[in-house]
C-alpha cells in the first residue's frame, strides 16, 4: 500500500470539508478566517500533489501554491485590520450580533 | 515487501492524522488563542507532507508564511481583541445551537463524500501515462535542488504577469490596511 | 520575449499603473486632497483612449508566455472597463471627500480597475486567479472605506469572508483542472480536455464537479442567485461610489471571465443547465425582493442591488445559450447596462451628497428641487426597465432576448419567457421610483435641505471647490453617451460587439 495521488487528494478533500465545517459552525469571525485558511491549505495540497505525480518536471503546481499563499496572507491582513476596526468601534466581534448587516 | 511498503507509507499517515486532528482541534477548542496555536500544528503537518512530495521550497514557505506569519498575526489580533473583557469574549461556546451543528456536520460530510467519490471515479494513472509523468519522474531523481531553480524560472518567466500583478496588489493591500487600522484623526 | 510588443499591448495598463504610483505620492503631498481623483479620472480616460485606438487588437496576439491574450474581445472589454471606470472615478471625486483620508481612495480604485482590465484578456488560470483577487481584495478595501461607519465595516467583513470562500471554491476547481491537464494555460487545458474526452478518459462526475465549482465561483462574482446573499448588504453598506464600482466593473470582469472560460476552455453538456438555473433564480430573486424593497421603502442602493441581480439573470440567459450571436448581444447589453447603472448611481451619489440619505422615501418630489437630474435619473431607470424612452436600453434588451430565443437551445424559449415576465415585474419598481420623484410632494429631507442651504448661503460657508459638481457631471455625461448611442450608434455598437466575439482567440 504505497501512498498514491488518490491518498493525497482524499486527504485534501477531508481537510476542505473540515474547513467548511468550521466555517458553518463558527460564530466568531476569527475562527471563520482560520477555517478559510484551512480550505486554502487543502487546495494547496491538491496543487503540490498534482505537481508531484502528474507534472513532475515543470512543477507549475508548486509555483501556483506559492501564489495562493501570498493571496491568503493579503486576505488575512485585510480581514484582521477590519476585525480590529470593528472591535474598536463596537467592542465585540461576534458575527451573530452584527447590528446593521444580517449574517 | 508488504511490510516495507507499509513502513514507507507511515510518514504520510502520521502527518495527515496530525494535521486533521489539529484542524478539528482548532474548530472545537473554545479558547480562541489555543485554537490559533493548534492551527500551527496543522500547518506544520501539512508542511511535512510537502517534504514528502519533494516540494521543499513550498514546505519551508508553508512554515514561514502560514505557521509563523499568518497564524501568529491572527493570534495577536485575537489577544488584542480580548484585552478588555477577557473571559467574556474570548470563550465562546461552540455548541450553542444543536440545529446549526447538525446542519454543519451534514453539509460537510456530504461535501466530503461527494469529493472523495469524484476523486475515486477518475483514473489518474491513465492521465499520468498520457502526460508522460511516469517517464519524467525518473528524470526527477537527477534534480538535486528539489525544483528550486525550476520555481524561480517559472516565477520570473512563465508566470511573470501574475508575479508582477501580485506585487502591485500587495502594495495596495499595505496602503489599505494602514488606512483601516491607523488611529483616528481627532 | 518581445518587450516592444508587450509594451505596445499593455500600454493602457502601464498608464494605470503609473497613475497608481502617482496618486499614492500625490496623496502625501497634496494638502487639499482634491487632485488625486482628477488624476485618476484622466489616467483612466487616457487608458481607454489608448486601448481604443491601438491597432494591436485586430489580430490575436498572446504575450508574456500566453498569460495575456490581446484579441478583439479583450480590446473591447478593456475600452469599456476603463471608460466606465473613468466616469466612476469622476463621480467619486467629491463624494469621497467626506471620509477621512480621501486621497487614498483612488490608488485602490485604480488597482481594482487594473485587475478587471487584466481579466478582460485573461489566458491563464494563474492570471485569472490573481486578476480576480486584485479586483476582489481592492474592492473590499473600497467597500470598507468609510471606516467610521459600522455598516461599512460589517459589510466589508461579510464581503471578505464570502469572497474568500468563493476563492477557495474557484481554486479547488482550478486545481482539479490542473490535475487533469498538467497545465494552467487556457489553450493547453482546452486541447488536453478535448484529447481526454476523445478517448473518454475523463470521468463524468469529475466533469460535473468542476463545472459546478466554476459556475458557483463565477456566479458569486456576478452576484447571481443563489450566490447573491452578500450583494444587498454589501451594496447598502459600502460608500455609494464603491457600490457603483461593484455593480458595474466587477460584473463586466465576471462576464469577461465567464465568456472566456465557458466559451473557449471548458464547455460541456452539464454547464448550460447550471447556467440556466442560476439565470432563472437570479431573475426571480432579484425582481421579487426588489418589489419588497420598494414597498417597504428601503434603501435605493439596495433596490439597485436587487435590480443588478435581476440584470445578471438576463445576461446569464444569453450566456446559457452560449452561441456567438447571443454572447455578442450580451456584450452589447452589458455596455448599455454599465452606462445606465453609472448614470443612476451618479444621481444617487449626488442626492446623498446633498441630503446624506439614500432611502426611497426621501427621493419623493426631487423634481421640484433638481428637475434636470430627476429627468436623467428617470431616463436611467426607464432604460434599466427596458422601456424605449431613450431606445438604447430597449434595443439592447430586444437583441439580448431575440438572439437567445433563436439560439437553438431546447429550453431557451422558456428562459426568455421567464426573463420577459421578470422584466415586466421589474417595470413596477423602476416606474414606482420614477413616479415618486416626479409626482409626489417633496419629502421631509428635501424640505429640510432648503433651509440648510439658506443658512449656509447666509453664513457664507457654501464652499464647493468645484465649478461643477463631479457626480452631476458624470450623470450628464453618461446620459449624454446613452442618448448619442441610441440615436446614432446602436448599429455601430452592435457591429463592434459582434465582431468582438467572432475574433475571440484561445
Amino acid at each position: 500500500m504505497t501512498v498514491t495521488l488518490v491518498h493525497y487528494l482524499t486527504f485534501s478533500a477531508l481537510l476542505f470539508s473540515i474547513g467548511l465545517f468550521g466555517l458553518l459552525i463558527s460564530r466568531n469571525a476569527f475562527r471563520v478566517l482560520m477555517s478559510i485558511e484551512i480550505m486554502l491549505n487543502a487546495v494547496n495540497i491538491n496543487f503540490v500533489a498534482f505537481a508531484h505525480f502528474l507534472d513532475p518536471l515543470a512543477v507549475k503546481g508548486q509555483a501556483f501554491s506559492l501564489f495562493v499563499m501570498a493571496i491568503a496572507a493579503a486576505e488575512v491582513a485585510i480581514g484582521l485590520s477590519l476585525l480590529l476596526l470593528i472591535y474598536r468601534n463596537r467592542m465585540n466581534i461576534d458575527m451573530d450580533s452584527f447590528a446593521t448587516i444580517k449574517w | 515487501m508488504q511490510f516495507l511498503a507499509t513502513i514507507s507509507s507511515l510518514p504520510f499517515y502520521i502527518l495527515a492524522t496530525i494535521s486533521i486532528i489539529c484542524a478539528l482541534g482548532m474548530i472545537l477548542n473554545p479558547n480562541l488563542v489555543r485554537a490559533g496555536f493548534t492551527l500551527i500544528g496543522s500547518f506544520i503537518g501539512i508542511a511535512g507532507l510537502y517534504f514528502l512530495l519533494n516540494a521543499n521550497f513550498v514546505a519551508v514557505s508553508q512554515v514561514l508564511i502560514y505557521a509563523v506569519g499568518i497564524v501568529l498575526v491572527i493570534v495577536f489580533a485575537v489577544m488584542l481583541c480580548s484585552l478588555k473583557e477577557e473571559a467574556h469574549n474570548i470563550k465562546e461556546s461552540v455548541f450553542s445551537s444543536k440545529a446549526r451543528v447538525t446542519f454543519a456536520v451534514l453539509i460537510s460530510s456530504l461535501v466530503f463524500a461527494v469529493l472523495s467519490f469524484v476523486i475515486r471515479s477518475q483514473d489518474w494513472q491513465a492521465i499520468a501515462k498520457l502526460t508522460g509523468a511516469e517517464r519524467q519522474s525518473s528524470l526527477v531523481q537527477l534534480v538535486d535542488d528539489k525544483y528550486l531553480s525550476q520555481i524561480g524560472f517559472l516565477m520570473l518567466n512563465k508566470y511573470i504577469l501574475p508575479f508582477e500583478l501580485v506585487s502591485v496588489l500587495l502594495l495596495i493591500v499595505l496602503v489599505g490596511t494602514i488606512l483601516l487600522s491607523k488611529k483616528d484623526i481627532k | 520575449m518581445d518587450w516592444n510588443l508587450v509594451s505596445k499591448i499593455l500600454l493602457p495598463e502601464f498608464i494605470i499603473l503609473g497613475a497608481v504610483l502617482i496618486t499614492i505620492l500625490l496623496s502625501l503631498i497634496d494638502k487639499t486632497k482634491k487632485y488625486t481623483g482628477l488624476v485618476a479620472t484622466f489616467a483612466l480616460f487616457l487608458a481607454a483612449l489608448v486601448a481604443a485606438i491601438s491597432t494591436q487588437g485586430e489580430e490575436v496576439t498572446k504575450i508574456l508566455n500566453s498569460a495575456f491574450i490581446s484579441d478583439s474581445l479583450s480590446r473591447y472589454l478593456r475600452v469599456l472597463i476603463y471608460g466606465i471606470a473613468a466616469l466612476i472615478a469622476l463621480a467619486a471625486t467629491k463624494y469621497i471627500e467626506k471620509f477621512e483620508s480621501p486621497a487614498e481612495y483612488f490608488p485602490i480604485f485604480l488597482t481594482a480597475t487594473l485587475g478587471a482590465g487584466f481579466l478582460a484578456g485573461v489566458n491563464d488560470f494563474l492570471t485569472l486567479f490573481i486578476g480576480l483577487e486584485t479586483l476582489g481584495l481592492s474592492a473590499i478595501l473600497l467597500v470598507s472605506y468609510s471606516r467610521k461607519l459600522q455598516k461599512s465595516n460589517e459589510s466589508a467583513i461579510k464581503y471578505l469572508l464570502t469572497a474568500a470562500v468563493a476563492t477557495g471554491i474557484l481554486l479547488f476547481a482550478i486545481s482539479l483542472l490542473y490535475g487533469i491537464t498538467a497545465s494552467t494555460n487556457f489553450a493547453q487545458v482546452a486541447s488536453r480536455i478535448v484529447q481526454l474526452e476523445s478517448i473518454s478518459l475523463l470521468s463524468v462526475p469529475l466533469k460535473i464537479l468542476i463545472s459546478a465549482l466554476l459556475v458557483g465561483a463565477i456566479a458569486f462574482k456576478l452576484a447571481a442567485a443563489p450566490f447573491h446573499n452578500w450583494t444587498p448588504d454589501v451594496y447598502y453598506g459600502a460608500p455609494t461610489s464603491s457600490t457603483l464600482f461593484l455593480s458595474v466593473i466587477s460584473k463586466i470582469a465576471g462576464f469577461a471571465v465567464a465568456i472566456r472560460v465557458f466559451g473557449t476552455v471548458f464547455h460541456n453538456e452539464f454547464l448550460l443547465p447550471m447556467l440556466s438555473i442560476i439565470a432563472v433564480l437570479s431573475i426571480i430573486v432579484g425582481n421579487y425582493v426588489g418589489i419588497i424593497q420598494i414597498i417597504s421603502r428601503g434603501s435605493v442602493k439596495k433596490l439597485l442591488a436587487y435590480s443588478s441581480i435581476a440584470q445578471s439573470g438576463y445576461l446569464l440567459v444569453a450566456l446559457a445559450c452560449l452561441r456567438l450571436e447571443s454572447v455578442g448581444s450580451l456584450l452589447l447589453y452589458i455596455t448599455i447596462y454599465a452606462i445606465m447603472n453609472t448614470c443612476a448611481f451618479a444621481c444617487v451619489i449626488y442626492f446623498e451628497q446633498e441630503t446624506g440619505s439614500d432611502s426611497v422615501f426621501d427621493f419623493a418630489g426631487w423634481i421640484q428641487k433638481k428637475p434636470m437630474l430627476t429627468i436623467i435619473f428617470s431616463i436611467a431607470l426607464f432604460n434599466l426597465a427596458g422601456l424605449p424612452f431613450v431606445p438604447a436600453g430597449f434595443i439592447a434588451k430586444f437583441f439580448l432576448f431575440s438572439t437567445s430565443f433563436s439560439s437553438g437551445l431546447i429550453y431557451a424559449p422558456y428562459l426568455v419567457i421567464i426573463a420577459l415576465i421578470g422584466s415586466v415585474i421589474a417595470l413596477f419598481y423602476y416606474l414606482y421610483l420614477a413616479k415618486l420623484m416626479i409626482v409626489d410632494e417633496p419629502s421631509f429631507a428635501l424640505k429640510q435641505l432648503e433651509t440648510v442651504e439658506v443658512v449656509a448661503v447666509t453664513e457664507g460657508t457654501s464652499k464647493c471647490g468645484y465649478s461643477y459638481d463631479p457626480a452631476r457631471l458624470t450623470a450628464m455625461l453618461s446620459v449624454g453617451v446613452l442618448i448619442i448611442v441610441s440615436i446614432f450608434g446602436m448599429d455601430y455598437l452592435q457591429g463592434v460587439s459582434e465582431m468582438a466575439i467572432y475574433k475571440i482567440g484561445v
